[in-house]
């Protein structure tokens, strides 16, 4: 077993070996080839001093240089460098092709790593931990036994959220990762260092041009643009910035225990889709004592709530954050609820995304409109009145936090990792094409029927802080 | 075999036959000096194919015209060329 496994490594090692080498190797086959077509004597179309050779002698009509050199020519050459904007590293910058995922697994095999160092920056308000290619990343890497060393701007442990810093700190139990702090961005000419191996004779860099490339959300070392290159640089010479470890226990959030708690949940919601919302609320009742005085005190009337979650699009999510809702009115009842606005901002739903139609649960609404309407009309369906605002993503704090505020001034703030989106059911139709009355009636028939259930996905768990205020 | 398809970077792929003919001769002569063999061991063709739904490309291929496994070769030949190249 090892040893397939270990021949399978080796083959991709040559098969992207033969891959690196043959993109260089490309670019020098196409000069010549133009080189061809610059003929010496200057000639019409083609003669023996350029491209017709003996065995072209009968396909002279199908040979004119002119009209090959208005494709292959020196600008569509150029586009096959490095631009010299892009040339962080000075000569030795060269492009990477590879995602950096890729790129870094196959450096640190080739030159025999003991791992990588990855960098992050940006405003704190662009991360999104919890999300981040970079904790993907991370795992992944850890998990094959290569150390990961996760550079963090030293003023931003002060400022991250419980959440976030609850995050850092697990992943800084893992084995193989360490946390940096360092006061300065490691920066390389006009480029943002991104990660770089350490333990080894060759020590590659990577770099990218916008800031962007450092945040630590989904598009860590992502490079999308069009008009954008992942630059690579092995061995180059690149300035050392000063560096101190980071224990885990201290990236662990203060915590203080009348008031705060954090909940690693697991499987225990999986069940009943209806019976979603009243099992949340159980968890807290449970787990969260100075929550349970806010949420069964007879005196304390709700008198808002509020919720922010960027990336809630899809009826599931939409219908899963209805429950907790709904659910939450039904513990504090009709009095204490009064006519009280729910209050959600989301974000902007790009139309240019509906690049396959929408058939299932979980499949995204392709317009803020239509969003709007069902959510109003499935949250007016139990007698609750919706507020929903469509922002930027900029303009969207990037937690997902649900704030609970009573008559007393006291807030209840659930703080989520990954929303309700961690919550999926088994395959289920959604006819995108019904009225948005329709939809809310559609998807009241989905949670009343008894063999729709909800599971945990895909990840481990989810994490909930949960703070009174 | 090997074989292309280039594409501008207004997103045009080459379909313009005798342009096409025309870049094929120049690469086939290129690619018979980088591996260092005469280029009549080397044949080229091109043929139009869909690279992508809604868009045609005249395909360059290249290939051994003897049988002389150039083509199964061609992962020394091109570590050979790069040694020279300083790759």
């Amino acid at each position: 077993m090892n040893s397939t496994h270990h021949q399978s490594n080796c083959l991709m090692h040559q098969v992207e070996k033969i891959y690196v080498l043959l993109l260089n190797w490309l670019v020098t086959l196409f000069q010549q080839a133009y080189q061809k077509l610059c003929c010496p004597e200057n000639c019409d179309s083609a003669c023996p001093h350029c491209v017709l050779d003996f065995d072209q002698r009968f396909a002279m009509d199908n040979l004119d240089r002119h009209q090959a050199i208005r494709w292959l020519n020196k600008e569509w050459l150029d586009d096959l460098q490095l631009p010299g904007e892009f040339a962080f590293f000075g000569p030795a910058s060269a492009p990477e092709h590879k995602k950096i995922y890729e790129a870094i697994l196959y450096t640190v095999g080739k030159h025999s790593c003991r791992g990588v160092r990855c960098y992050t920056g940006a405003p704190l308000d662009t991360w999104e931990i919890a999300s981040s290619s970079l904790r993907t990343l991370t795992y992944k890497l850890a998990g094959q036994d290569i150390d990961v060393e996760i550079v963090l701007p030293g003023e931003c442990l002060d400022k991250l959220d419980t959440l976030d810093s609850y995050l850092l700190a697990g992943m800084a139990d893992l084995p193989h990762v360490r946390f940096l702090s360092s006061k300065q961005e490691l920066r390389a000419g006009q480029g943002h260092v991104i990660a770089e191996t350490i333990g080894s004779e060759v020590c590659s860099h990577w770099a990218g041009k916008n800031e962007s490339v450092i945040s630590f959300n989904q598009d860590w070392g992502q490079i999308e643009e069009t008009d954008n290159i992942l630059v690579r640089c092995d061995n180059g010479e690149v300035p050392v910035s000063l560096k101190r470890s980071m224990g885990a226990d201290e990236l662990r959030p203060v915590i203080n225990e009348n008031n705060d708690c954090i909940l690693d949940v697991y499987q225990e919601l999986n069940g009943s889709m209806k019976e979603f919302g009243t099992g949340f609320w159980q968890l807290i009742l449970d787990k969260h004592s100075a929550g349970k005085e806010l949420l069964t005190d007879d005196a304390l009337a709700v008198k808002s709530v509020q919720y922010h979650d960027r990336y809630l699009k899809s009826p599931l999510t939409a219908g899963l954050f209805f429950l907790l809702i709904d659910a939450l009115r039904q513990i504090v009842g009709e009095t204490r609820w009064g006519s009280v606005y729910v209050d959600f901002t989301t974000m902007n739903i790009k139309s240019d995304k509906g690049y396959y139609p929408s058939s299932r649960l979980w499949d995204d609404w392709k317009e803020n409109g239509i969003r709007k309407e069902v959510m109003k009309e499935l949250f007016s369906s139990r007698g609750m009145n919706l507020t929903l605002r469509n922002k930027e993503k900029r303009e969207i704090p990037h937690h997902r936090k649900l704030t609970v505020e009573f008559t007393s001034n006291d807030k209840l703030i659930i703080s989520f990792d990954q929303g309700v989106s961690y919550w999926q059911t088994k395959y289920t139709e959604f006819d995108f094409s019904l009225t948005a009355g329709q939809q809310a009636e559609h998807f009241n028939r989905i949670i009343n029927n008894p063999e729709n259930r909800i599971h945990a996905g895909d990840a481990n768990h989810t994490i909930l802080a949960v703070k009174r205020v | 075999m090997v074989e292309f398809q280039l594409k501008n970077r207004e997103d045009v792929w080459l379909h313009e036959r005798i342009a096409a003919h025309t870049i094929t001769v120049a690469i086939r002569d290129s690619l018979a000096e980088l591996i260092g063999v005469q280029s009549s061991e080397l044949g080229c063709e091109v043929k139009q194919v869909r690279p992508e739904p809604g868009a045609m490309c005249q395909s360059i291929m290249i290939y051994d015209t003897h049988a002389a496994g150039y083509a199964s070769r061609a992962d020394k030949c091109m570590d050979e060329s790069f040694f020279l190249l300083g790759f």
